[in-house]
């Protein structure tokens, strides 16, 4: 049995445009659900990151009242690294203090054979005059600068006097 | 049959439609926002707690014997001008070591690159045994106040040793503020810790200025080391 229609033909809506409003309705449905979609998890995001932000500003709170009771223990801190720059500074500028030790070092480890003539010490550079009685203290000389630390010496002049013995000058940086 | 009762449907739907994309990208554009906003303060809120961690650690873990040395370093490096003191580690030293010490002279030294740091030049000839002198001058090393060598001119003849010294000693005045709380503070580095190790064999002088001494007027005496009249 066919159906019938009775409504006038003039108000029949045309096929196409039910497709259009269908499709127009599934649209509609789909990014209706898309709004709330983004409007549920905008908000949740929303809520999230204001409890990570409250939690954090309690945790800023609480290290901010502990750094503030431990003050006299900065000050010191403070202090203690502003002082321990400076000498620093003062170390790196004035390296002679340094030079002048690693050489008492070297005097004090040689035998009587080998005397100190001369010693120079200017702007973290120094110049060593040692006199060596015979071959065998300047061999003994010459093996204990090279086992020192003062690594960057070199010999400026050496010379010879029948007397006295070799005289030996080293250039120390 | 008019258009408009012919197309209603699709009118509705289409204008629902458009609604709902007006209203997402809303609220994309909303959400967007306040989620941006809310990241930075986030992150800013991060950083300094980060921040204030660290600063609590690295007070935490300063140990009493480290903050202990806080007047061994202000001994080795004064706040002020500590030429007395000076005065007298250096003769205090040279009679430790037999050296004869004459021509003694002082003065201050500004530094106009490092106005921070002050010091004092202090020049002197040392006579004696080459060996006295050199143990004089090692002496002088580990004093505080940190006495630099700047010049050594020492020759021997045959009946003595002669050096013409020139010395350094520092002072530096305290640091006047502490550093914000949203700045970082580090705990004493390794190398700091060794420098403050090795600052721990100075020798203190036998007597310290009283408090206050800025008030008094300091004048550079040419014959410390001369008998008192």
């Amino acid at each position: 049995m066919s159906a019938v229609n009775f409504l006038p033909t003039e108000q029949i809506q045309n096929k196409q445009v039910r497709k259009i409003s269908g499709k127009l309705k599934v649209l509609a449905a789909c990014f209706g659900a898309l709004c709330l979609a983004i409007a549920i998890g905008g908000t949740a995001l929303i809520l999230v990151k204001n409890n990570q932000i409250a939690a954090l500003k309690n945790e800023q709170e609480t290290l901010r009242t502990q750094v503030l009771a431990q003050e006299s223990t900065e000050q010191t801190l403070v202090l203690l690294r502003d002082r321990l720059q400076k000498i620093k500074v003062i170390n790196e500028k004035f390296r002679s203090n340094a030079i002048f030790l690693e050489e008492k070092l070297l005097i004090d480890a040689f035998p009587t054979t080998i005397t100190l003539k001369q010693l120079d010490v200017l702007d973290g550079t120094s110049t060593l005059s040692l006199v060596a009685k015979d071959s065998t203290a300047l061999r003994e000389m010459f093996d204990a600068v090279k086992s020192s630390p003062l690594s960057k010496s070199s010999i400026d002049t050496i010379g010879f006097n029948p007397t006295a013995g070799y005289q030996v000058n080293f250039f120390i940086q | 049959m008019n258009s408009f009762t012919k197309y209603k449907s699709i009118i509705w739907y289409g204008l629902i439609f458009v609604g709902l994309i007006g209203g997402i990208l809303f609220e994309a554009q909303y959400f967007l926002g306040r989620v941006t906003t809310l990241t930075a303060e986030e992150a800013a809120l991060t950083e300094k707690v980060t921040i204030l961690r660290n600063r609590k650690n690295a007070l935490s873990a300063l140990e009493p014997e480290v903050l202990a040395q806080s007047n061994k370093v202000t001994e080795v490096l004064p706040t002020q001008n500590s030429s007395l003191i000076v005065s007298s580690q250096v003769r205090s030293a040279a009679s430790e070591n037999n050296v004869t010490l004459r021509n003694y002279s002082s003065g201050v030294f500004t530094d106009p690159t490092n106005p921070d740091l002050g010091s004092l030049q202090v020049g002197m000839v040392a006579e004696g045994e080459s060996a006295s002198i050199l143990k004089f001058l090692e002496t002088l090393t580990g004093v505080s106040p940190y006495i630099a060598i700047e010049t050594i001119n020492m020759s021997q003849s045959s009946l003595t040793t002669i050096a013409q010294l020139s010395l350094r000693s520092f002072w530096s005045p305290l640091p006047t503020q502490l550093p914000a709380l949203t700045e970082p503070l580090q705990e004493l580095s390794q190398e700091e810790r060794q420098l403050l190790q090795s600052l721990e064999i100075y020798k203190s002088p036998v007597f310290s200025l009283p408090q206050g001494q800025n008030d008094l007027p300091i004048t550079v005496n040419p014959e410390p080391f001369a008998p008192v009249e």
